[in-house]
Parts: C-alpha cells; structure tokens; sequence
C-alpha cells in the first residue's frame, strides 16, 4: 500500500450523534487528508453510496451498528461481503453477548467493538491494519 | 300351659316393666333392683369378666340386702362362677353351695346356701360377664328361678354390648375428630403456603416483564453512554477548536439527559407499589412512552428491524384509574405477549411475512380503548377461553408462569375496565382493553 493514499472510513449508526462523534474523533486525519470520512444513518443509503463509487480495495473500512431499523447491521454485513469483498467491516455495538459476536464473525466481520467504544484502541487497529497515523 | 311357666312369664313381665326411657347402666342397675325386690332374695350381682385371662370378675352391679353396695372383684378359681362360665346356661346350686365349693371364703363369709348364675356372652359367643343371684336360704322354685336368670342375663348382655358398641362408636368418633383437626391443620397450612407461594409468582411475573425490559434497557444505556464518555474525551485534547468543542459538549449534555429519560421511564415501570386514591393520568403519554421504552429495549435485532410498527395513540386522553402503573405493566405485559407471537411466527421462517402490531388508543363515549394486535402465531382456539386462568401456560416449563394475562385482567378489572382477547390460530390476536374515563366535570357532578 502506498503510504500517501487516503484511507476510506465508513461509519453506519442509526443515532446521528456516532457520525459526528467519529468525525471529531478523526477530524485531524480529516483535515490532513488522511482519512476520507462518510457517515450514514441507516444501511441503504451507506449501500447505495458504496454502489454509486469507486473502491479502492484495501484502504476501506466499514464500522456499522447493528441495531437498526430496517435493515440491520447484520444484513448490511452480509451484502458488503457479497457485493464489496474489499472492504473490511467491523462492528460497532451496545451488544455484548457471545452471541452476538459470534453471529458477526460467522457473517465475515473482521472486528467487533462493544459500546461504549474505545476509539484508542480502534484507532490502534487502524493504524495498524492500514497504516495510516490517526492522531 | 305349665303352672311353673305361667308363674316365669308373670314374673318376667313384672320385672322387665322399666321405664323404656332408662337406658345403658341405669337400666341395667333398675333390673337388679327389681330382681332383688321380685325375687325376694339377698344377692344380685352383673359383672364381668377381666381381660384378657378371663380369671377374674370385675362386678358392676351388687345388690346386698337393702341396696346396692361397693363393687369387688373376685378370682374365679374354686368359685360356682367358673362353672357358670364354663357353660352358656344357667347353673344352679338350690341349697348348699358352700359343700360343693369349700375354698370359697367369699360363699362362707357372705353365708350363702343358695346360688344361680347364667353368662352373658358377644355375639360371637365369647363371654362378657354374668348375672349371679345367691341368698341365705334355699330357693323354692329353681325351674322359674332358672327362666328368669336365663331371660334376664340375656337382656343385660344385649345392653352390655350396646354400651361396648356406643363406647367403641364414640372412640372412633373422637378418633376422626382428631383425625378431622390433624389434617384441617395440615391443609390450612397447606393453603398458606400456596398463598405464599402464590404471592411470589404474581411478584416474580410483575418483574420477569420488567427484567427482560431491563436487559433491553441497559443496552439501550450504552448507545448515550458510549457518546458522553468518547464526547468528553474529546473535550480533554488540547488544541481543540472552538466549533469542535461545541459539537462535543451539546452532544454530551443531549445524551446525558437521554440516558435520564431512559432510566427515569425504566424505574417508573419498575414501580409496584400502587396508590389506592384514583388519580387522574395522561394515558397517552403513558403509553407512548412505555411503548417506545418497550420497543427500544427490543433484543431480537431480526424483528427489530422486521417489525412494521402501526402506532395511533390519540394525543391527550386522561384516564381516572387506581393503579396506573399497574395498568402500565398490563400494556407492556400486551405489548411483550405480542412482540413473543410475532418473533415465534417469524422464527418459522417464512421470508414474505411481514410481523407487524398494531397499537391504538382512542376516545370513546364515557371510557377510552387500547387495542394490541398482531399478526403473529395466534392463539389455538382450544386454549382462547383459558388464557386468562391463573397458571394457565402453553410455554416450556420455566419460561412462563401462567400468571401474565391472569394480573393483567384483574388489573385491568380493579381499575373497574374490561379486558377481551380475541384471536385465530397463525393469523392474529388482539386484546381490547377499556378503561373508563368519564369527563372530569361528570366525576366532579
């Protein structure tokens, strides 16, 4: 991966307040150009931007509630790892039980973070997983 | 005739002529007399033989001379008496006694030169005891003597053995009323503890809504707590700009009094005590906030997000109820009952189905009505008529005490409402509860 390009964060919860919250969180990495961010509030409008762009395989990452009306989180995993094989998804959710995680890893989920979400340690796992600094 | 025989019978029918009314030993004690009187003789004697041996007799009745005198007992070794008991009939002695039974002190000391005496014996033909006449002079006529002993002792057994049957009837009697009292105490005991027992189901089934609820709850907890923790950090960086810090600190004064809502709703809903004065509440607040708590603490995320939700709650309809939140648990209790069918029907599997509720409160004349429906697996029409009976269950041991619809309608009945479910098996169920909410000027009037 070439260390200039900018890595594709995607972030789907039902509450606004997620969105604006992962945007202050990265707003640096933002402003730098680091990160390109783009929230959505529920999964059909986070599939219909994935369907109306260009992907950049291996600089995506997807981190989605799963409570959520209508279309689920589990659901939106499931269509992300048929249609984006490319993008790497990880879970975002109030949810704690063996169930739960299991269920996401069975459906292709490549992390799971419970809420109250340490974003320290997701940042870690970014900058890690894709090499980019996140400060 | 015999003359001898005419002369018994007379004598017979002199003695026997009692007064019927006496019965049991003051009978028995009136025919010696008249024995004694009749017969003109000294000694008259009923008593009876002492268990088990049988060798020795214990008197009950003793007529010496003038009266009745202090009873005795006496052995029956070398006595007439063991002769007497020895055979079923009379056995006389019509002089001199006391020659054929010389170690009997007792013939001696008493002077005694005559001596009769029969048995009287149970129906089995065991002895019971005998009725023995002695005097001090030789009888005149034994034959008679014989007829009457005979008669006689056989009319005082009859009598002894109704005593024995009247005493055995009574112990058995006095038995059973023991026996009666031994498990009267054990069933009110019995009954006590299933009151108890009952106490904690009705109370555990009031929480075991409430504690799903919960679980749902503190999840929804999380989601505010998850943006004021990570908000507040970002609070703490330095060099943050000033619109950044706005979003952040708006964010976490929002969620911080989101998560008051959320917890202020849930301890309202854990509330179980109830006031006993009707107050007047905003039944559609009520329900619209339980019923949005209801639904956010949803944990099946299929039928959350499956769910079509029909929501019509008339704005500002008050109710004068009792219990209010007694009746909020009967809503979510509804509510909960419903959401069960839709995620049962769900689980079968059918992907065109669609689980949706419906949920509406209106205004009617005099009283207002909630209506749940649902489109879920329905209630089997074997079952409809029984499923507001205390205990009445169709869920796996463990998963339902049968109590839920049982409270719900004597809620719903204390607060002087009506509660009707009506269904059809994998097609529908609705529950109509309606409470009555007469304008506050007619309570007033």
């Amino acid at each position: 991966m070439m260390a200039h390009e900018p890595l594709n964060v995607v972030v789907v919860d039902d509450e606004a307040s997620v969105g604006v919250l992962c945007e202050l969180r990265f707003r640096k990495s933002i402003q730098k150009g680091d990160v390109h961010f783009h929230f959505f509030e529920n999964a059909q409008s986070c599939l219909r931007y994935l369907e109306n762009s260009e992907r950049t395989p291996g600089s995506e990452v997807l981190l989605t509630d799963i409570n959520m009306p209508e279309v689920s989180g589990y659901d939106l995993l499931k269509k992300v790892k048929q249609k984006f094989p490319g993008i790497d998804v990880y879970m975002m959710s109030a949810y704690d039980d063996d169930l739960s995680i299991r269920k996401s890893l069975n459906l292709g989920a490549d992390g799971y973070f419970t809420k109250p979400v340490n974003y320290k340690e997701l940042a870690s796992r970014i900058e890690k997983d894709y090499g980019v600094h996140l400060t | 005739m015999e003359v001898s025989t005419m002369q018994s019978l007379e004598l017979i029918k002199d003695i026997y002529n009692v007064d019927q009314l006496l019965s049991g030993k003051s009978y028995i004690q009136e025919l010696v007399h008249r024995l004694a009187k009749a017969l003109n003789v000294k000694y008259v004697m009923v008593g009876h033989a002492i268990e088990p041996e049988q060798k020795s007799i214990q008197t009950d009745f003793l007529w010496a001379g003038d009266g009745f005198v202090p009873n005795v007992v006496y052995e029956l070794a070398d006595t007439p008496c063991t002769h007497v008991i020895c055979g079923t009939r009379v056995n006389c002695y019509n002089s001199q006694v006391q020659l054929a039974f010389p170690k009997d002190r007792m013939l001696q000391d008493m002077n005694i030169e005559s001596y009769i005496g029969a048995p009287f014996l149970h129906t089995d033909g065991g002895l019971i005891g005998l009725l023995v006449i002695m005097d001090e002079h030789p009888f005149k006529n034994p034959a008679m003597l014989s007829s009457v002993v005979e008669f006689f002792a056989a009319r005082i057994g009859t009598e002894y053995r109704r005593l024995a049957a009247e005493d055995s009837l009574l112990r058995i009697k006095e038995s059973l009323e023991q026996l009666v009292q031994e498990r009267t105490a054990e069933l009110q005991q019995a009954f006590a503890s299933l009151q108890q027992t009952q106490k904690q189901l009705i109370s555990q089934e009031k929480l075991a809504t409430i504690g799903r609820i919960t679980f749902g709850i503190a999840h929804e907890l999380k989601n505010p707590l998850n943006i004021i923790i990570n908000a507040s950090e970002i609070l703490q960086t330095e060099d943050l700009d000033p619109d950044s810090f706005k979003k952040a600190a708006d964010m976490i004064q929002q969620h911080s009094l989101r998560a008051n809502d959320i917890i202020t709703n849930m301890l309202k809903q854990a509330r179980q005590e109830s006031s006993q004065q009707p107050e007047w509440i905003n039944l559609s607040a009520m329900l619209d906030r339980s019923l949005d708590m209801y639904l956010r603490s949803l944990t099946d995320t299929e039928l959350r997000s499956r769910l079509r939700k029909n929501i019509a709650i008339s704005p500002g309809i008050k109710a004068c109820l009792l219990d209010a939140p007694g009746i909020e648990r009967v809503f979510i209790n509804i509510v909960d009952n419903s959401l069960y069918a839709l995620a049962a029907k769900m689980h079968q599997g059918e992907n065109s189905y669609t689980p949706e509720i419906n949920v509406t409160l209106n205004q009617e004349s005099g009283f207002c009505r909630i209506t749940v429906r649902d489109n879920g697996i329905g209630i089997a029409l074997k079952h409809l008529p029984n499923v507001c009976d205390e205990f009445y269950t169709t869920k796996p041991a463990g998963e339902g005490t049968g109590l839920g619809l049982w409270i719900a309608k004597q809620n719903v009945e204390k607060n002087r409402g009506s509660f009707s479910i009506t269904s059809e098996e994998d097609v529908f169920t609705e529950v109509i509860i309606e409470l009555p909410n007469p304008t506050e000027l007619e309570v007033q009037a």
